[in-house]
């Protein structure tokens, strides 16, 4: 049995989410998960280890690659495969090219085609490395594995239009027992037990949703058995809050609080407000922010106005007008607050004469 | 249009009750206030099918020239309602009475703003004028006296301000964030110049050692030590040559002569000549020895400074790759700050409602303005009987009455005056809201103030405008100054 992993996209110095309170620890977090992976293989070795592509999320710098080969280095039982994608990408000047790794590690050096083969274990990786930041044309499809029995794996990067296209169903067909493809932050599979994407290890994004880490797979008798082992630090989560007419700012505020609590204080969320509140309850969701690691805060809640009673209420009137003009109309994002706003203003700044109550 | 009869099966308090108007003056008399107000309450929620709460009734009215009977009962399990026109016998669909040409198309606003009339309620005088001054503005400009836009602008600005705080808190964070990269930028860049600035140095004392112009240049120092070696193998040939010539004398002298006394005299000239040349070489060998020192050392300082510029070179293109890393970080941060945050779309949408509410303000503005100060002074008029002639207003909204021989403000008025002024304005946006057939006025206690000659005028110019007129009226005062103004007047008890 021949036990590998298969990780993409770590993006070590990336600085995510810049300007945000938990911006440093995750620049440091992305480093910290690659080291406990590579820790990991250290405790329970693996015989392979394809990296496609994106490790480093720009150029990367002679002391990154450094520390990254001491750590290499320090499982010299695990070959490694090492690829450049489209932020890797090997430059001109870059330092992969002149960089020598430990004996454990393949790097692809160029964006020809190449074969690598572990005679003793019957095991060709194939791969190459890009040289450019964009790459428009294919460089898969015609990809071929040679003619001899083993385990054959190609490690891609790629797959849409921008980024090295890729036809899918000539890869699954073309003869090769695993494709390892990076590029997507999502892990998904493409075709199962064959063509997988392993993500990226840590979300580097906020809508870099749901789980990530890396591939954990076993060849046997020409079998391939692929699962996602998570283990990133934290996630990116939509946190959707329904509020309805009893909802305060009070209330709001402590819905957050306990639903942050229960999810993980360290997640980063995405908050989404949905219902329909109180005309008369303002909610300012500037003060949401403190309450956790809120990336963003969309409103999509509204006033519990009922529009069509409201306009045939207030027609011949400004307020009438007003309601008018949305009404029956496909609204941008704009124009549907819009309707919110101006009509949420008209009617709590009217002048009540007479003590009469109003819809 | 006209209210003919309402029969209340269930609204409230109020139950099992029939009430009949006339097209002309009715007095709807009833000491308890709220009574009198559920009546007001369940015309206008028969009229437009309000279901806050269940209820039953007919509403029999006359509008067009047609009787219709509106029927509504909401206690049932499916709310049920009817609109037959009695003189055609056409079902007309209830639920969207206000749309239809019946009720000539007035809503709930509309309802309120030209039907219902209360008297205004204020502690002074000025208050009063101010509040009518406020209902002016507020209808010509939205056709609603009871929509404030100063305040509706001023709560839209508060809200935009409390996005644009945040806009202006987060792009202030982004700047310090692309501060922060361009300051590493400048000392990278200060970094990346001091090191150019030593290689540069470094070239140059390299260029300094490989020049001619110094004896101990590294060419003339190879070319002297080339020429020295050359002249030790010299000297050491000679030397040897020496003392095979000097063996070779002697030991000829020794056996071709009598005496070994050349041969001794020869060997030691050839001893002596050896050890003059042997001091010769050795002070060659000594300069040689000191030329190639000097050619180590100077090899030495080369590769020392080869090696400074390697190390100068790597830290060179880290710090560039570094550079341009950056440089690029940057420019995403740039490209990044062009796209809308969240709150800048809030402000948008903020922006957006201000703006249409400005245009569609201004177009009621226009169908509006002039034409609602006009109306007034032809109200004002007929219910004044000529005693105030025209109603004048300027830019600011101060009210001026022409009284024929003086034009006098509002605020030196008297109250019942100021109180006719608003009657008109009310009546005038009935005029101008619905302007196809004369809607009835329901009025609350509104001629408690009047003397019995300003109720006459009123009333009587209210009937004779072919207007229905409903008073609703706690005070046995005011139903006596009504009954006593000489126009029919039709008593209803509750």
């Amino acid at each position: 049995m021949i036990r590998f992993i298969h990780l993409s996209d770590v993006h070590l110095g990336a600085v995510p989410d810049r300007g945000c309170p938990w911006s440093h620890e995750r620049e440091e977090e992305i480093w910290e998960t690659f080291r406990r992976v590579i820790a990991g293989i250290r405790k329970n070795p693996v015989d392979l280890l394809f990296i496609a592509g994106d490790l480093f999320h720009r150029q990367p710098l002679l002391g990154q690659l450094r520390q990254v080969n001491e750590w290499f280095a320090a499982i010299p039982e695990t070959r490694i495969f090492l690829m450049a994608g489209d932020h890797d990408y090997i430059k001109e000047d870059s330092f992969y090219r002149t960089f020598r790794w430990a004996p454990n590690v393949t790097f692809f050096d160029t964006e020809e085609q190449r074969c690598v083969e572990i005679p003793e274990k019957n095991i060709f990786v194939y791969g190459l490395s890009f040289e450019h930041k964009e790459v428009r044309t294919p460089l898969y499809d015609e990809w071929k594995p040679v003619n001899k029995p083993g385990f054959h794996v190609l490690l891609a990067h790629g797959g849409d239009l921008s980024c090295c296209p890729m036809d899918f169903t000539g890869l699954a067909a073309a003869g090769f027992d695993y494709v390892a493809l990076g590029h997507s932050h999502k892990p998904h599979t493409v075709c199962r037990d064959k063509i997988a994407y392993s993500g990226s290890l840590e979300p580097l994004d906020r809508n870099d949703l749901g789980k990530h880490g890396y591939i954990q797979g076993e060849y046997e008798d020409g079998n391939v058995k692929v699962r996602l082992v998570p283990c990133a630090n934290r996630s990116y989560q939509n946190l959707v809050l329904n509020v309805d007419r009893d909802t305060t700012q009070y209330k709001l505020e402590e819905m957050l609080r306990s639903e942050v609590m229960r999810r993980g204080g360290r997640n980063i969320y995405r908050l989404i407000l949905k219902g329909r509140v109180s005309p008369d309850n303002v909610l300012l969701t500037e003060r949401l922010h403190g309450l956790g690691n809120i990336v963003e805060i969309m409103d999509e809640s509204r006033p519990a106005y009922n529009i069509e009673e409201l306009y045939r209420q207030y027609r011949g009137t400004l307020i009438g007008d007003y309601i008018n003009k949305f009404l029956n109309k496909d609204l941008t994002v704009v124009e549907k607050k819009a309707l919110y706003y101006g009509l949420q203003a008209l009617l709590s700044t009217q002048v009540l004469a007479d003590d009469r109550k109003r819809l | 249009m006209k209210i003919r009869q309402i029969e209340i099966k269930d609204f409230g308090a109020i139950k099992n009750k029939t009430l009949k108007f006339t097209s002309g003056l009715n007095v709807l008399y009833d000491e308890n206030g709220q009574v009198r107000e559920a009546v007001r309450s369940f015309i206008e929620k028969m009229l437009f099918g309000n279901a806050e709460f269940p209820y039953a009734g007919i509403l029999w009215f006359e509008s067009g020239g047609r009787n219709y009977r509106l029927t509504r009962d909401l206690h049932r399990e499916t709310p049920y309602s009817e609109l037959l026109c009695e003189t055609s016998g056409e079902l007309i669909d209830a639920d969207r009475i206000s749309d239809s040409k019946v009720t000539l198309g007035i809503s709930e606003s509309v309802f309120e703003n030209a039907i219902c009339i209360a008297p205004l309620k204020g502690n002074t005088g000025s208050e009063i004028v101010r509040e009518v001054q406020r209902q002016i503005a507020g209808f010509q400009w939205s056709a609603d006296r009871t929509v404030d836009l100063r305040c509706t602008s001023q709560r839209l600005k508060m809200t935009r301000k409390g996005y644009q705080v945040q806009v202006e808190r987060r792009k202030k964070a982004d700047q310090l964030e692309k501060g922060k990269v361009s300051t590493t930028i400048c000392r990278l860049r200060a970094e990346i110049s001091d090191l150019e600035d030593q290689k540069q140095q470094i070239g140059e004392q390299q260029s300094a050692l490989r020049t001619g112009g110094d004896s101990n240049g590294f060419q003339m120092l190879d070319g002297r030590i080339s020429e020295l070696e050359k002249k030790n193998r010299t000297q050491i040939i000679i030397m040897c040559a020496t003392v095979i010539a000097a063996f070779s004398a002697a030991i000829y002298m020794g056996m071709n002569m009598q005496t070994v006394v050349p041969a001794i005299l020869a060997g030691i000239a050839g001893a002596l000549v050896f050890m003059i040349e042997t001091n010769c070489e050795m002070r060659t060998v000594r300069e040689l020895e000191k030329r190639k020192r000097m050619k180590n050392r100077w090899m030495a300082k080369q590769d020392k400074l080869q090696d400074g510029r390697n190390e100068l070179d790597d830290e060179l293109h880290e710090k560039n790759t570094a550079l341009a890393n950056l440089t690029e970080e940057l420019q995403e941060m740039e490209e990044y700050a062009y796209l809308p945050l969240i709150d800048e779309i809030e402000i948008d949408s903020i922006n957006y409602a201000m703006d249409t509410i400005e245009k569609l303000s201004a177009r009621i503005y226009e169908k509006t303005g002039n034409r609602l100060v006009e109306t007034m002074s032809e109200i004002l008029r007929g219910i004044t009987g000529g005693e105030c002639r025209e109603l004048l207003i300027d830019e600011d909204f101060h009210i001026r009455v022409d009284t024929g021989s003086d034009l006098v403000s509002i605020e030196n008025l008297r109250l019942i005056t100021v109180g006719q002024i608003y009657l008109s304005l009310r009546l005038a946006m009935g005029e101008i809201l619905c302007g196809a057939e004369k809607l009835p006025v329901l009025l609350e206690e509104m001629f408690g103030a009047y003397d019995l000659e300003n109720a006459a005028q009123t009333v009587t110019w209210l009937t004779g405008d072919q207007r229905q007129v409903i008073v609703s009226t706690g005070k046995k005062k005011e139903l006596e100054i009504l009954k006593n103004t000489g126009i029919a007047c039709n008593t209803i008890t509750i």
